[in-house]
């Protein structure tokens, strides 16, 4: 045994010794109301920024010149750049909104999908919109772990649901979730959950610090790529610092200016 | 359709949250208290974390999964604490007193842990207490591997520096 293993193991042994000195019973009674206390808290919460993104949607809609006849000009057609301001509360709550140097990013991706808009914004599709904030829900309450986002094409009708192509069972839940809507098709396309990319995105924020001081590679900012397939790190030396960041972080990074 | 099916589920057996918390506060407890160093502040920090258990308590099925969960909590919260508060506690709060901690048992492990960065400590704790994986100790950090690694190899050089001369001590008088 060398002795850096049993310096390892007796490290175990104490620290398993100190622990054992804390014994306590557990006042679940006394946690039941402290989690009722924050249940009600985050409800509430939820409540007044939905209210308030409602509000914010509906005023939007009012300087468009009125939402319901939003088909009938040319100026109110969905607009085929995706809005980062769905307005539905749920999708707010989801991100990193209080992390200033990672950007959240909600809206759907252009190139293959032009017309393709977040779940959540207002669409001459009603079936589409409906299936798509359905699937929006039942993906988010059971399968969040694993899922990235979901987009409507309007143009084929197809709902576009990013997640981890692992065997969770989500494909089926949605593929089921959709019964009601037979003319809707649905495309899976295989990327990491948001919560692995925001976990990474929280890690390299977490570390901007130590890049400067160390290295002086200075990230502005960290972004999880708007179709899902990683995040992108923002520096003014990305050329240079490029494949270090790579090498740290793996290939889920792409760095750019 | 599905909020009435969750709904339904309610009445049958008793609350999981109830037999997750029976089961597992003491466990999760003393993990809390060796990354922490303080009971309160290692009470604080569980009570906080099952708190947010809470809300999902219906979907526990999995105790290990829920432990998981309630465990990488404790850990990220003890982290960003630290982030939001080190200006201060590098200025105005000394670290554990050595004199109050060579009252207790092990006190030379206490001061030690308390001398490593929060991050370095919480992976020593996950790595050797809990004897986790190195990749679910990366995972509960929120971190890379290679990132774990490194807190790893960083707190266990801290540790022995601060512990080998009491070994060397314990072998002359053996």
């Amino acid at each position: 045994m060398t002795t850096e293993d049993g310096f390892e193991e007796e490290l175990a042994v104490r620290l398993g010794a100190r622990a054992a000195r804390v014994g306590a019973g557990a006042p679940v009674a006394e946690l039941r109301v402290a989690g009722r206390r924050r249940l009600r808290r985050t409800v509430a919460v939820r409540g007044a920024a939905a209210v308030a993104v409602l509000a914010l949607g509906a005023g939007v809609l009012t300087q468009l010149g009125g939402g319901g006849s939003a088909a009938l000009g040319p100026a109110a057609a969905p607009s085929r750049t995706p809005s980062p301001t769905p307005s539905d509360g749920r999708l707010v709550q989801r991100g990193a909104e209080n992390d200033i140097l990672v950007t959240r990013v909600l809206s759907c991706p252009g190139g293959s999908f032009a017309s393709a808009v977040p779940i959540g914004l207002e669409t001459p599709q009603p079936e589409l919109s409906a299936a798509g904030q359905t699937v929006e829900h039942i993906v988010r309450d059971g399968y969040d772990d694993h899922y990235f986002s979901t987009c409507r094409d309007t143009e084929t009708n197809t709902l576009i649901v990013r997640r981890n192509p692992g065997p969770t069972g989500l494909d089926a839940a949605v593929a089921q979730a959709l019964a009601p809507w037979p003319a809707v098709k649905v495309k899976f396309v295989d990327t990491p959950s948001y919560p692995s990319l925001l976990t990474l995105a929280r890690e390299i924020r977490a570390e901007a610090g130590d890049w400067s001081a160390t290295y002086k590679v200075k990230i502005v900012n960290v972004e999880i790529a708007v179709d899902g397939t990683g995040v992108i790190i923002h520096t003014p030396q990305a050329e240079t610092a490029r494949e270090q960041l790579i090498k740290q972080y793996g290939h889920l990074v792409s760095v750019g200016l | 359709m599905k909020r009435e099916d969750i709904r339904q589920g309610d009445g049958g057996g008793g609350d999981p949250f109830d037999e997750f918390v029976s089961a597992r506060y003491q466990a999760l407890l003393r993990g809390a208290y060796l990354i922490t160093g303080d009971l309160h502040d290692a009470r604080d920090l569980l009570h906080d974390a099952l708190a947010r258990v809470y809300p999902k308590r219906r979907t526990i099925r999995d105790l290990g999964a829920a432990e998981g969960y309630v465990r990488t909590t404790m850990v990220r919260t003890h982290v960003s604490r630290w982030r939001r508060t080190r200006r201060e506690v590098l200025t105005s709060a000394p670290p554990d007193s050595p004199a109050a901690q060579a009252a207790e048992p092990d006190g030379q492990l206490a001061v030690a842990l308390a001398g490593l960065p929060r991050r370095q400590r919480a992976a020593v704790v996950l790595r050797y207490y809990l004897d986790l994986p190195v990749a679910q100790v990366a995972q509960e950090l929120g971190c890379s591997v290679a990132t774990a690694k490194t807190h790893l190899a960083r707190g266990i050089k801290a540790l022995r520096q601060e512990l080998e001369p009491v070994r060397e001590l314990v072998g002359r008088d053996h």
